[in-house]
């Protein structure tokens, strides 16, 4: 038994104890408001913080009543007394900014996508009431072509949002090298090694990127992302995965 | 972040260092495979490529190119630059004049980059020996100190000789003291963050590590700003002697300077110095018989303003996309290959040996706690007198202005200080305001750099602000979705605006304005609405006719 005193911190008001497993606010407000009281795009609990997409952002006051200042709950530490607030008008807006900006660059056409009810970005845009931006005539990635180069692995770049999920699945749970981002700024995209085909690249199979990936933009032959697709099945590729 | 390619590419470590090693085959001859490299280092081709993929100076496009004219702020509110483009365009051909982010001649404007070697003011007059490969004479920049005690632009650093004796005089000090000198002189980084600087080495002093680096920030991009080029090329040595102080210090027997590709001279200058000081055994293995033992390299940047934020730099040392990294972890625990770093700018650790030498009394009884000492400030050819000046902190920008810079030689109406990222300032406002960090921000300006650009009364401010969303949109990393998304969106509005294909949508702007500012991770995306959220402000009714109110 810990003989160190209880660290409290509060979520909306109400407090609740800090344990070594909280690393991060995102963590701890998970733990204990739920897994959907702050939405995230970029976040994967098994990767590293990352602090990519900020709809994560939430609001801290280093005490009650004090200043608040934004800050992307997945990579800012939590602390003893901290006042954290999940929700409130300006964090919704920031975040409905944030999404629309993200849809500014999306094909929208989730109807005949095939990990329609299944995507994260779906939820996450629903949950926020954003179904379409604002900007007049957004250039947009649309019509890079679909590679299906590779014996099980998808890649349909139109539906990328940059959040470099695979790239880091890629690097921190296979060891492999073989996915990256590609340029700078709005122009930078996923690639695999050299700018090969997903099928010619040196890429083991283990599926971890299309396991991650929030939308359709990685997926496998199995379909196993679509919420269309046999449960039973799907968790069975998932398992396969695991073995690789 | 990716602790792997940190981990891999510090096996080697930073004299061979991956990014070096992958730019300078980019920009050889007969290139290797990059294959080749990847499996030195243990690491994916896609690490190689996703990094090379990054730097504007790596990219075919670019290096195609033969001339670059300046595109930094001040070349364009002095309107040289259309002009200088048609000149090389019509010697070089149309293809072949590309275009680079300011190359620190804000004072004389018309400058341009060709064959290695930045050219400015009527150096175009001299075209044909330029391309003939002939060195013309150039003219330099004007500085001088108007400090009670100047502590970067004396001359008491200024030999070899110099060099050791105050060397000889700091091996023999407690370190303790050296800390504590720092910290009772309230010196406070001169980077833009303003953390102070002898809190920094003295918690680098105590993280744990193996191994330890100094890192020396000489990316200076801010558009404006040429006092960091003043300090590597005019004071070389203050800027290492404060490196190798900072490596005595923390434990560190290895340091660095990231110094842009933008200033060939200050890359020049520094070398030099470094091999001069290694033949002296002021620099090396055991320095002056000695058990303390500093090397010192450089890094020369390949075109990414990005680097200049620290964690950015970091990555981009290691060979990694330089993207910025959440913090914690803070580069004094875990910086340059995930070593306890200590990152400081080129005036910064020219203020810390001023301040070593001359004492922490005389820097902190100039201004105020938080705005201690003097600074650099850098003014634009505006100014009947532009130049770089040392000048007391708490001074007042009339003063400044008007006294030192002289006045202005037309109708000016307001001026960017700070960079890209600082306030835009109105003519009117300079009156209430004093070189002080705390009163800029108080009053929604950022002192910064302290460089300045002035708009003249003529420049739409339409055009600026288009200006700024652009050079944001070119230079985000593009890892967080509203820096990435936001300064693209924010550009092509005013593109929009500026083919009057399209009016601007107010609440729209404000709202993007609003999320860059609270949602980005870093300050290149996350400060680029200060200065536009300034304009709208004090300028607001100029751009009454390119805006429309939407709901």
């Amino acid at each position: 038994m810990s003989s160190e005193k209880r660290k409290i911190a509060y979520i909306d008001g109400k407090p609740y104890e800090i344990s070594a497993n909280h690393t991060s606010i995102l963590k701890f407000v998970k733990s204990y408001v739920g897994e959907k009281k702050v939405p995230t795009l970029c976040d994967d609990p098994n990767l590293a913080p990352y602090g990519a997409c900020r709809v994560c952002s939430v609001e801290v006051a280093l005490q009650k009543d004090g200043p608040t200042k934004v800050v992307a709950s997945c990579h800012t530490p939590v602390a003893e007394n901290q006042h954290i607030f999940t929700s409130n008008e300006n964090l919704q807006n920031l975040r409905k900014n944030i999404v629309e900006l993200v849809l500014t660059d999306h094909p929208m056409e989730c109807g005949t996508c095939e990990v329609n009810n299944n995507c994260e970005l779906q939820d996450v845009a629903n949950d926020l009431g954003i179904s379409d931006h604002r900007y007049n005539s957004p250039k947009q990635h649309k019509g890079i072509p679909k590679d299906t180069s590779h014996d099980y692995m998808r890649m349909n770049l139109d539906n990328c949002i940059n959040c470099g999920r695979c790239v880091r699945a890629c690097d921190e749970i296979q060891g492999s090298f073989v996915l990256t981002m590609s340029g700078r700024g709005f122009e930078s995209r996923i690639t695999t090694d050299n700018d090969m085909m997903f099928g010619d690249s040196s890429c083991v199979s283990c599926g971890a990127c299309a396991h991650t990936c929030p939308t359709d933009a990685i997926s496998d032959v199995f379909q196993s992302k679509s919420a269309a697709v046999d449960k039973k099945g799907k968790n069975y590729m998932f398992l396969l995965w695991s073995w690789v | 972040m990716s602790k792997n390619i940190s981990n891999l590419s510090g096996r080697i470590g930073l004299k061979d260092n991956l990014f070096k090693k992958m730019s300078e085959n980019v920009l050889n001859n007969s290139p290797r495979d990059i294959k080749e490299i990847a499996k030195e280092y243990n690491l994916g081709v896609s690490t190689i490529h996703g990094a090379e993929s990054f730097y504007e100076f790596l990219r075919p496009s670019h290096r195609e190119k033969k001339a670059f004219v300046c595109n930094g702020s001040a070349c364009m509110c002095a309107g040289t630059q259309d002009k200088l483009k048609e000149t090389l365009k019509s010697k070089l051909g149309n293809d072949k004049v590309g275009e680079m982010f300011c190359l620190g001649h804000c004072y004389e404007n018309h400058a341009f980059h060709y064959d290695g070697e930045n050219y400015a003011g009527k150096d175009i007059e001299n075209i044909d020996q330029i391309l003939n490969g002939e060195v013309i004479k150039q003219e330099k920049f004007f500085s001088k100190s108007y400090a009670t005690t100047s502590f970067l632009m004396d001359d008491k650093l200024s030999t070899a000789e110099q060099f050791k004796e105050q060397l000889n005089k700091f091996l023999k000090k407690d370190k303790k003291e050296i800390v504590k000198s720092l910290l009772d002189s309230n010196l406070t980084g001169r980077g833009g963050a303003g953390f102070p600087t002898g809190m920094k080495w003295d918690f680098c002093s105590k993280a744990k590590g193996d191994k330890k680096y100094v890192i020396c920030n000489a990316d200076e991009g801010d558009s404006g700003a040429f006092s960091d080029r003043y300090l590597l090329e005019d004071q070389p040595l203050k800027v290492i002697f404060g490196m190798v102080i900072c490596g005595l210090v923390i434990g560190s027997d290895e340091g660095v300077l990231y110094i842009r590709g933008e200033y060939p001279k200050s890359i020049e200058a520094i070398n030099g110095c470094i091999n001069e000081l290694k033949k002296l055994n002021l620099l090396g293995e055991n320095i002056l018989g000695t058990d303390f033992s500093f090397d010192l390299g450089i890094c020369i940047g390949q075109g990414a303003y990005i680097c200049g934020e620290e964690t950015a730099l970091i990555a981009s040392i290691e060979g990694r996309r330089a993207e910025v990294d959440v913090r914690p972890p803070f580069p004094v625990t875990e910086g340059l290959y995930k070593k306890p770093t200590v990152v400081n700018n080129v005036e910064t650790l020219a203020a810390a040996t001023g301040i070593l030498i001359n004492g922490a009394e005389k820097f902190s009884s100039i201004g105020n706690k938080k705005s201690a000492g003097t600074k650099l400030v850098c003014l634009d050819s505006f100014f009947n007198n532009p130049g770089v000046y040392e000048i007391n902190m708490g001074t007042p920008m009339k003063k400044i202005f008007n006294e030192i810079g002289g006045g202005y030689k037309e109708s000016v109406k307001a001026f960017q200080i700070g960079g890209p990222l600082g306030g835009v300032v109105p003519l009117k406002e300079i009156d209430n305001l004093n070189l002080d960090f705390q009163e800029f921000s108080s009053k929604g300006f950022m002192l910064g750099h302290a460089s300045v650009v002035s708009i003249p009364k003529d420049f739409p401010m339409t055009e600026y602000i288009h200006h700024l969303f652009e050079f944001s949109a070119e230079e985000s990393c593009g890892k967080c979705f509203p820096g990435r998304l936001g300064s693209y969106r924010g550009k092509e509005m005013f593109d929009q605006a500026k083919k009057k294909t399209a009016k601007i949508p107010l609440k729209l702007l404000n709202e993007l304005l609003v999320t860059m500012q609270k949602g980005c991770l870093c300050a290149l995306c996350g400060a680029i609405p200060t200065p536009i959220m300034n304009i709208l402000k004090y300028f607001g009714d100029e751009m009454k006719s390119d805006m429309v109110k939407d709901n």
